[in-house]
């Protein structure tokens, strides 16, 4: 009941923010994070602009889940604070969604209803949630596939399902977590690409975890790299590399292999973490 | 547009008839698998029956019968009404027992696999009394609710309660974590939580248990109709052993076996209604 009553006010004080023209619409201040005894984030600090497309890449064990969980309000900061839209994070938002490694979808539901879930909860009438998962669904290209469960679909088309039930809240910011790391290669730039169209049609913020460089060179503004433990940031590259892109333009663009070197040399020489 | 290696192939219209064969003959070879388990059914049953007869009108009447007296002996107990009516009183306790004690059984493991309080406070007893054997307190209850339908479904409540209970309580623990977190994300509120997440993601440790609790509910039915005054399939299977007419007692574990099977049927029946997501290819 009070937890209802706070984010009824948590939403009003952002409906009253929101036009503030602040060009930032995350701001990640002095953020460190232990497990046990363990730091695992030390000192982090980024700002991300609105509308902006940010990857942040790493090796495995650099915290960048961990930090997108913070962003979601999932795992509790221990120091510092993380500002979305004027209002701080302490518990999961409306205006926020996201997409997960595994692609979590609930097996007991059909494609349709998986989408529609986040819909459910905020209580929506019947005829627009129809209406907001049809879109979804037509975004991602999963038509005809409404009816069907979870376990009869392929990987990438579960990661589909995935997105589509993160875009259909139409997020301020969707928030990507790993989301292309368990589907095979081919697959994967199949996503990629289909990514990079959806973006250009919506463009929102989006902060994508990868510890693949090609694929944040393909779809990132800027690319945050980050150390292994503690994870802390330790270098930000602009990706100018004009858009609408494709796999493809990126892969032919001058600026390519010179990011890929400079990210390379950030993480500190080593080969991108293996899955 | 076409290259070297899709020279001559069939058209698109040709590679639907190609479809509609091949499926046609998967279907078919899946029917024909499943007639082949069917026959294999059919096959083990004459040769049991086979045996069971053979073996039946070779020994001792006292010691065992043949399949076709079994049924004999069961046609005229149903015919001077000895077995319809004691079928009926049995399987109203059976009824009375498998939904109350699935009921309780439910609600407890439900309780105890969410609140961690209330699994401090009563779960040790659970898990105690689900490793007593049910029957050392068959006598207590007699003696504090007497010998009638109520002390008779009480014990049967009890043997359904407990199995029910406890896997309950253990597919609500092993819910999938990241699905919960699923949940938080997108904002659930606790009952949402509920219903969207833990309570079908529990179906089938549900349907475990109840099917667990058919299966107890018959033991305890029996027991409770041996040790209490004898009533239903109970008390006539007592008298008829008593008089050493072994055909008769095997005709009524026959029956029981049937009902068995029955209530098992009909719970896959209902899980398929309920949770059509389960057991998918």
């Amino acid at each position: 009941m009070l937890r209802g009553l706070k984010s009824k006010i948590t939403d009003q004080v952002q409906m009253e923010t929101s036009q503030s023209d602040d060009e930032f619409a995350i701001r990640i201040e002095h953020v460190c994070k232990w497990f046990g005894d363990l730091l695992v984030l030390r000192d982090v600090s980024l700002n991300i602009k609105r509308n902006e497309f940010v990857c942040v890449v790493g090796p495995s064990g650099s915290g960048k889940t961990t930090l997108l969980r913070m962003l979601n309000g999932l795992t509790e900061i221990d120091a510092g604070r993380i500002v979305v839209d004027d209002v701080e994070v302490h518990n999961p938002r409306r205006d926020m969604a996201m997409v997960f490694q595994q692609f979590d979808l609930f097996p007991w539901k059909t494609i349709e209803k998986n989408i529609a879930f986040p819909l459910e909860l905020a209580k929506m009438n019947k005829s627009d949630i129809k209406e907001r998962v049809a879109w979804a669904v037509k975004l991602v290209g999963l038509e005809g596939f409404e009816k069907r469960y979870p376990s009869q679909l392929s990987g990438g088309m579960r990661q589909r399902v995935g997105l589509a039930r993160a875009l259909v809240v139409r997020p301020k910011v969707l928030l990507l977590d790993e989301p292309f790391g368990a589907v095979d290669a081919q697959t994967r730039e199949t996503l990629q690409e289909e990514l990079l169209g959806i973006w250009t049609e919506l463009r929102q913020t989006a902060v994508f975890i990868t510890h693949s460089i090609d694929e944040a060179i393909t779809l990132a503004d800027r690319i945050v790299v980050m150390s292994a433990r503690p994870g802390r940031i330790v270098g930000i590259l602009d990706v100018e590399i004009p858009r609408p892109r494709t796999v493809e333009s990126v892969r032919k663009s001058p600026l390519y292999p010179e990011l890929r070197e400079q990210v390379r040399g950030l993480i500190g020489g080593r080969e991108e973490a293996h899955e | 547009m076409s290259s070297s290696f899709d020279v001559g192939g069939p058209s698109a219209l040709e590679i639907e008839e190609i479809g509609r064969i091949v499926i046609e003959k998967r279907t078919a070879l899946l029917k024909k698998e499943k007639m082949t388990r069917i026959g294999y059914r059919l096959l083990s049953f004459v040769i049991i029956a086979a045996a069971w007869q053979y073996y039946g009108s070779r020994t001792m009447e006292i010691l065992f019968s043949p399949l076709t007296k079994v049924f004999k002996d069961m046609f005229s107990m149903f015919a001077h009404d000895q077995l319809a009516s004691a079928l009926m009183v049995s399987v109203e306790t059976f009824l009375i027992g498998l939904s109350v004690g699935t009921a309780i059984g439910i609600t407890l493991g439900m309780l105890m696999g969410v609140f961690r309080n209330f699994d401090a406070l009563v779960g040790i007893y659970i898990f105690a009394l689900y490793a007593t054997p049910m029957v050392t307190l068959v006598p207590l209850l007699t003696i504090w609710f007497g010998f009638g339908k109520m002390a008779q479904s009480l014990i049967t409540i009890l043997f359904v309660i407990f199995p029910v209970s406890i896997n309950v309580y253990n597919g609500v623990r092993n819910v999938d974590k990241s699905l919960l977190e699923v949940g938080q994300s997108f904002c659930a509120n606790r009952r949402q939580i509920w219903g969207h997440i833990v309570l079908p993601g529990s179906v089938p440790f549900i349907v475990t248990g109840v099917s667990q609790g058919v299966a107890m509910g018959l033991v305890g039915m029996f027991i409770a109709e041996i040790s209490t005054a004898l009533s239903g399939l109970g008390a006539v299977l007592t008298a008829q052993s008593n008089a050493y007419h072994t055909s008769k007692v095997l005709g009524i574990i026959l029956i029981i076996m049937v009902l068995g099977v029955v209530f098992r049927t009909l719970m896959r029946l209902v899980e398929r209604k309920v949770a059509p997501w389960f057991g998918q290819p």
